[in-house]
Parts: structure tokens; C-alpha cells; sequence
């Protein structure tokens, strides 16, 4: 009874639209060109040449925020606590929050210049599509392609990594009461946290960096399945063999100094940002996939 | 660009109607739907050079239109969290008027009212899988053509969306809105 109901409103459905049809004539697409009737004023052209150009920048920049604001998390308080004499409690203590809050700060920015940047494009785009220009402005924001998907791959994935390394910190060592209260006295958690992070997301930025520039240039296309296992297999390897031989963590290296044999170390960090970058890309690639392809 | 103009306007006459119908049956208003074609037509003008074989234009054509479609869907996800104001957020209503015209009889525009409303509970796949074979007329086999997916796909696709619409229907005429409308409920 239900399906009868369902059919015969479909089907009356299928009649609705097909009394008020927009005449083909009506498409934007299909309206003479602006060039029939004379060229496009020249400020016009120059209005969405500058926009496209100035949207694409401001992307790029926000990219580069991002990555700086991930980064800024964990490098900041680091390079304070070395240049620190000693690990003071009141100076690092205030040292460490306000460079979290100015990082916070950056990363909020930087997500406020991103939107900004899309609206730009948007405005752009509405200028640009009326007239002459969208040649033209294409081919300068051309060049800001390749240098925004590698800084947006490279920026997602030091994101994650940091994240990461943050929830380790206080998820599973569950000692999360403890590494609050070392947080403000920096303690050799947080320390061993924020160089690993470091060291983790840089490796992540390098790694996240070449396979942008290579995805840009043609050179690797993106199988969201074949990748996503691949980083999973990879970190399931790099956490294996992390517990397994127990490589220590960088903090021996760059700030004891002891235990020079970390081949094994740079590996399995390398490993484990090459699955994470893997697996972000993957992810958001899947994400954003128009599952039929438009050609 | 005016050749290109030339080749999409000959290309398009003979499946215009059928691919701005379709533009509306998955969009949330007809307004909706005729803006969802006219980007989906300014995309294809775009893209026109990659388009070798002028007889595969009508898949490739609503290729284009899914896809558009779904941008839009993900934009819709987000225009959920910003505050309009002006009620144009998007509650997947559907508005009568869009079907009241002076041939058009009360009862049918409620039909059609009715099985909009139902369709918009679905996700983008099932509705457009749905809008394509039930009210479209194209066969599984040229849907999943479409989709490069396998024929079982699409019928699992319409299987899922019969289903949900039946218990739409079930659930309006208890009174109840149906889960799905109340979960998802969103289209451009």
C-alpha cells in the first residue's frame, strides 16, 4: 500500500518539473560572451585578476599559519626550557601557558584566514566568470597551486601528529593528573613529549612536503584505499617495533646527548610520520572525493 | 570560449529538460535545483575539452551534476552552523507553492509535495539513485555505468532509499517524523 503511495507520487512527481523548465536559452553558460559586445572594462579585469591573486595568496598564508601554529605548540616551550638555565618552576610555568595561548591564538587566526581566503576566492570567482579575466587569473594562481597542497598536506599532518603525541601524553600514560602538574614544572614528560612531537612533526612536514610537490606535479596519484592501508600497516609496523625494541625517544639524543646509535630511532619516527601522513591524506582525499569523476 | 558555447549549447538541447529535472528532484526547492544546474552547466563549459566523444555527453553531463550536487551537500553541512537568521539554514521542508500552478490540482501537488519531502530524508546517493531510476526512467545498468560502480550497488542504493522512504511515509501518516528525518533531513 505504502509502495503504490510512494510510485504514484513519483511518478507524479516526474511531471511536476517539466511545465516550468527554464528555456536552454536562460543559462548563464550559454549567455554571449562579454567579448561579442566589446572588451571587459579594464578595472573589471583587473578586479578579479587581483582578487584570485590575493585569495590564493591569503590561502598559502593561512597553510603556513597553521603549520606554524601546529608547530609553534610544541617548539616554543621547548626552545624556552633550552634556553632556560635551569627549569625554574615560576618562569617556565608562565613561559609555557602564554606560549600555548599565543599558539592557540595563531592557529585560530589562522583557520579565520583560511575562511576569509575562500570568501575571497568566491568573490573572485563571481568577478572573474563574467568576463575576461578568469584566463588571466588563473594562470597566476596557477602558481600558487603546487606550494598550497604540499603546505596544506604537510600543515594537516604535523596537526595530527602533534594531537597525537599530546593525547598520548595524556591518555595513555595515564598519568594525566601527574603530566598536568609537570606541564606547568616541566617535567621529563612533557619534555620527552614535546621533543618527540618536534622531532615528529618536521619529519611529517619533509615527508607531507615531497609527496605534495610530487601529487602536484603528476608524479603520484592519490588511491585513498590503498593508501589509508598502507599508513595503517606502516604505523601498526612503526608502533610494533617501537615497544618491541624499545627505541627510546629523541630526548636522549637532542637534549641528554647519550645513546648516539639512534638509526633505529630516525626509522621508526620516519615510518610513523610517512603512515600518518599517508593516512591524513587519504582520509581527506576521501572526504573530498567526487565520487563520479567529472570527465 | 564562444566555440565551446556553440558545441555545449548543441550538446545540451536534446537533454536539457531531463538534466535540469533532475537537478531539481535532488535538490531541496526548485530554486535550489535550477542553481544547482546552472553551476553544474558553467562547470561543463569549463571542463568541455576533456569531453572526447560527443555521444557520451549525457553521462558525462550528469556526472557533472552529481558531483556538483554533492559539493553542494558538503557545503550545506557547514551553512548548518552559521546562523542566517533568515530561516535559510535549511530544516529540508519542502515548500508547496513550489508545485502549485493553475493546471496543477491540489491533490497532486501534495503528492508531489509529499514524495519531495520524502526523497529529501535521504542521503545524496539514494536520493540520486532514486531521482535517476524511478522518476528518470534509466535502467541499473546505465546508473551504474554512471557511477563506475556494480549493478548490485545501485540496487542496494535503491533498496535502502525505497525503504526509507516507505517508513517516511509510514511515519507521517502516524504523525511521527521517520528517523531519518529528523537525523539527516539536509539537502542543498
Amino acid at each position: 500500500m505504502t509502495d503504490d503511495a510512494i510510485s504514484n507520487d513519483l511518478a507524479v512527481l516526474a511531471t511536476a518539473h517539466r511545465r516550468s523548465l527554464p528555456p536552454i536559452a536562460a543559462l548563464r553558460a550559454l549567455a554571449p560572451a562579454p567579448a561579442a559586445t566589446g572588451p571587459a572594462h579594464p578595472a573589471v579585469a583587473l578586479l578579479g585578476a587581483a582578487g584570485a591573486y590575493a585569495s590564493r595568496v591569503g590561502e598559502l598564508a593561512s597553510h603556513a599559519a597553521v603549520l606554524a601554529g601546529a608547530l609553534s605548540v610544541v617548539a616554543l616551550p621547548w626552545l624556552y626550557s633550552v634556553n632556560l638555565e635551569d627549569d625554574d618552576v615560576p618562569a617556565w610555568s608562565q613561559i609555557s601557558v602564554l606560549q600555548l595561548a599565543i599558539s592557540i591564538v595563531v592557529v585560530a587566526l589562522a583557520a579565520r584566514g583560511l575562511a576569509a581566503a575562500i570568501a575571497a576566492r568566491r568573490f573572485a570567482r563571481a568577478v572573474a566568470t563574467a568576463d575576461d579575466p578568469i584566463a588571466a587569473a588563473r594562470g597566476l594562481a596557477g602558481r600558487f597551486d603546487t606550494a598550497s597542497l604540499a603546505l596544506a598536506i604537510a600543515s594537516r599532518s604535523a596537526f595530527a601528529i602533534v594531537l597525537g603525541k599530546l593525547l598520548f601524553a595524556i591518555g595513555f600514560d595515564a598519568r594525566w593528573a601527574e603530566w598536568f602538574g609537570r606541564w606547568l614544572w616541566m617535567g621529563p614528560i612533557v619534555e620527552q613529549t614535546v621533543v618527540d612531537a618536534v622531532v615528529a612533526a618536521g619529519a611529517a612536514t619533509v615527508v607531507g612536503l615531497g609527496l605534495g610537490v610530487a601529487i602536484a606535479r603528476g608524479r603520484l596519484r592519490i588511491r585513498p584505499f590503498a593508501w589509508g592501508a598502507a599508513g595503517a600497516a606502516l604505523g601498526v609496523a612503526t608502533v610494533v617495533v617501537g615497544t618491541r625494541w624499545d627505541v627510546g625517544t629523541f630526548t636522549d639524543t637532542f637534549v641528554s646527548g647519550a645513546d648516539p646509535s639512534h638509526a633505529l630511532r630516525i626509522a621508526v619516527t620516519a615510518g610513523g610520520a610517512l603512515a600518518v601522513v599517508l593516512v591524513a591524506t587519504a582520509l581527506a582525499v576521501a572526504m573530498r572525493r567526487r565520487p563520479p569523476p567529472a570527465s | 570560449m564562444e566555440a565551446a558555447r556553440d558545441r555545449l549549447r548543441r550538446l545540451l538541447e536534446p537533454v536539457h529538460d531531463k538534466a535540469v529535472a533532475f537537478a531539481r528532484h535532488v535538490s531541496r526547492s526548485r530554486s535550489d535545483g535550477d542553481d544547482l544546474y546552472q553551476e553544474a552547466v558553467l562547470r561543463a563549459l569549463a571542463k568541455l575539452d576533456t569531453l572526447r566523444d560527443d555521444a557520451l555527453f549525457r553521462p558525462w553531463l550528469f556526472r557533472v551534476v552529481i558531483s556538483v550536487h554533492r559539493n553542494r551537500c558538503r557545503r550545506a553541512f557547514w551553512r548548518r552552523f552559521v546562523p542566517f537568521g533568515d530561516g535559510t539554514a535549511g530544516d529540508g521542508s519542502v515548500d508547496e507553492r513550489d508545485y502549485r500552478s493553475h493546471d496543477w490540482t491540489p491533490a497532486a501537488a501534495h503528492a508531489a509535495t509529499r514524495a519531495r519531502a520524502a526523497l529529501a530524508t535521504l542521503p545524496a546517493d539514494q536520493r540520486e539513485a532514486i531521482a535517476l531510476f524511478e522518476i528518470e526512467g534509466w535502467t541499473v545498468d546505465e546508473i551504474a555505468a554512471l557511477y563506475e560502480v556494480s549493478a548490485s550497488a545501485i540496487k542496494s542504493r535503491l533498496s535502502r532509499g525505497r525503504a526509507a522512504m516507505r517508513a517516511h511515509y509510514e511515519a507521517a501518516s502516524n504523525g511521527t517524523p521517520a528517523l531519518g528525518a529528523r537525523v539527516r533531513g539536509q539537502s542543498p
